[in-house]
Parts: structure tokens; C-alpha cells; sequence
């Protein structure tokens, strides 16, 4: 029998963290709103008792007023091994990052993503994905908006396009190419 | 970053204000840093050495004041020595304090110089500064006016702020 001669990748089932009822939305991270200097932090996901290895991380930010272009939001992933024990006072539910967020976000190491603003109003600004590696079964994300304007507010929360995206990017092994 | 009291400084000039007020109902926090730090207040801070020579030659200045020295024609002898060793010293620049003005004021009152040429020296010395620098002593960031309005939005969302 001949052995396959190809290692593809495949990406799995996305998660996607957003406001509750958004299209889309695998988990509640509540963005509507969010005032600048303040940060957000998502409902956890367990990956299961055996997880994907590696993700492709998407940042979504839909502006309100216009920030300065050059301004950031930072997404941070918080990873727990049971649920119970995060990091940087994380808690595994969605809900405002505790202050002083300047000083807490420390805990959570370098942001996993920056997205960089444009000085565009009510668009959804959308940095270049990265990849990471899961390090344990629980994650969570936290964003911290450092905008100079509050993310947008609209008047029917479930409306809003910010998105944290987390897609299983999977090895598949195969004969063809 | 601000300290404590001085957020809560910006805070007050935040909310007294309308406009300011509205952009913070907005979360427009880098609007109000814009507006709080553009130029729009006049203030005497210092004074240049050249300033000061420019000031003399156009209002005659120094010479008053050594005429008064020398013709002793008033009480304010002393007053116009010290300001002429001040106005003529090798500093590059003079801060203009309550004192300075309280001089000028008694040199103006005592016939020395006249009203216009005090206007003058200050016009020299004018410079225009932000609200935020005027009152908080220094411009303020869109993080200081994040940071300021925190307390009044909770869990880190938009609110309405207050009117007071």
C-alpha cells in the first residue's frame, strides 16, 4: 500500500467571540461601547480534552467616531489549564477587564494582536491575522481599546461587526496534492 | 499620566463644559484632548532677552527708567534700579511673575512708564497655551481624559455624564 506523500493544512470550525446575538457569534465578548482605556474580556472556550495545536487569530474593531490612524486596540489570550486558574485576573466569563487595565494587561505577556487604526468612522477595521499555539484547553480573549474613541455604540448591541476569530488551522495528511 | 488630582481637575472641566461633555457622552475622549490642548488661552510666562530689547526700543523703556535713576525725581528710585539690573541682565530669559507685574504696576503709578509700555512689555511676553496646560499646568493626553472619565462609565462602557 503506498504511504501518503502530502501534508496539507485544513482549518476547522471557527470560534468567534462578539457581541451576544451577532451574527456569527460562537461566544459572548461584549464590545458595544467600549470606552477608550477600558478592556474586555470574553466568555472562556474549552478546546476539548485533545485540542488543535495551532489557530489563526483575527482581530475585528468597528469604529464609531473616527480614531486618530495609528491608534491600537490589543488583543490579549488568556489561557487557563482547568477553567479555574487564569492569569492577569482574568475570570473566564465575559465581563469589563478589572482596572487598572494598564497595570493588569501586564500579566497577560505581550498582546497577541495589535490592530492599528485607520481614521475611518462605523467601518470595521480588520488587522492581518496571526498564529498561535494553543498552550492549554481554556481560552479567553481580552481587548483593550487604546482607540481614543469608545468602540462603536450602536443601538441594537447585537449589530456590531468586532469579532475576536480563533480558526483551528489542522495538518491533514494526503495522497494528492 | 495625570495624577489623581489632576484627573479629577480635568474630570470638573470636562463636564462643566457642553461641548466637551457631548464628545465624552461619545466616547470621543481624543476629541476632548484636542480641544483642551489647542491653543486658546493668553498667559505672560517669560520673556526673552531679545523681547525685552525690542520692548526698550520701541517704547524707550530703559532710558525711563534710567531717567528716573537719575533725576531722583520721585521715590521710586530704588524700585527703578532693581527693575533696570532685572531688565538688563545677562539671562536669556526673565519669568514673569506676580512680582514682576506688581513692579511694573508701581513703576506705572509712579510716572516711570507709562500704561502702554507695561501692555507692551506683557505683549512680548504673551504666549497662547491650552486650556489644559492653563489650568492643569500641562497638556493632557487621550489616555489622561480615558482615565479621568473612568468612574463615570461603568464596566468600562459609554454613559451619560453628569451635568454638574
Amino acid at each position: 500500500m503506498a504511504l501518503p506523500d502530502y501534508l496539507k493544512v485544513e482549518h476547522g470550525t471557527a470560534i468567534i467571540w462578539g457581541e451576544s446575538g451577532g451574527s456569527g457569534v460562537t461566544n459572548t465578548l461584549s464590545l458595544d461601547a467600549l470606552a477608550s482605556g477600558s478592556g474586555r474580556m470574553g466568555a472562556a472556550v474549552d478546546l476539548g480534552a485533545a485540542w488543535d495545536d495551532e489557530f489563526f487569530v483575527e482581530l475585528y474593531v468597528e469604529t464609531g467616531t473616527a480614531p486618530t490612524a495609528g491608534n491600537t486596540a490589543e488583543l490579549y489570550l488568556a489561557w487557563s489549564r482547568d477553567n479555574s486558574n487564569w492569569p492577569g485576573k482574568v475570570t473566564g466569563s465575559d465581563a469589563a477587564y478589572p482596572t487598572t487595565v494598564a497595570d493588569n494587561k501586564k500579566q497577560l505577556g505581550p498582546p497577541t494582536l495589535v490592530l492599528v487604526a485607520t481614521a475611518d468612522a462605523n467601518t470595521t477595521l480588520k488587522q492581518n491575522g496571526v498564529i498561535v499555539r494553543a498552550r492549554a484547553r481554556y481560552v479567553t480573549p481580552v481587548v483593550v481599546n487604546l482607540l481614543g474613541q469608545a468602540i462603536r455604540d450602536q443601538g441594537t448591541n447585537s449589530n456590531n461587526t468586532s469579532r475576536v476569530v480563533m480558526i483551528p488551522r489542522r495538518i491533514l495528511i494526503q495522497d494528492t496534492a | 499620566m495625570l495624577s489623581q488630582e489632576k484627573l479629577a481637575d480635568l474630570r470638573a472641566m470636562i463636564v462643566a463644559d457642553d461641548s466637551l461633555r457631548a464628545m465624552g457622552n461619545a466616547g470621543n475622549d481624543a476629541g476632548i484632548a484636542a480641544s483642551l490642548n489647542a491653543p486658546s488661552v493668553s498667559i505672560h510666562r517669560k520673556i526673552t532677552k531679545q523681547a525685552i530689547l525690542r520692548w526698550a526700543a520701541s517704547t524707550g523703556g530703559l532710558k525711563k527708567l534710567r531717567t528716573a535713576i537719575a533725576e531722583r525725581q520721585n521715590g521710586l528710585q530704588a524700585a527703578s534700579e532693581a527693575a533696570l539690573a532685572m531688565l538688563s541682565s545677562e539671562l536669556p530669559t526673565m519669568a514673569i511673575d506676580a512680582e514682576i507685574v506688581a513692579m511694573l504696576d508701581a513703576l506705572v503709578a509712579g510716572g516711570v512708564l507709562a500704561e502702554s509700555d507695561k501692555t507692551a512689555f506683557l505683549n512680548r511676553a504673551a504666549e497662547t497655551v491650552g486650556e489644559a496646560e492653563y489650568a492643569l499646568g500641562q497638556p493632557v493626553t487621550d489616555e489622561d481624559v480615558s482615565a479621568s472619565l473612568a468612574g463615570d462609565r461603568p464596566n468600562g462602557k459609554l454613559a451619560i455624564l453628569p451635568t454638574e
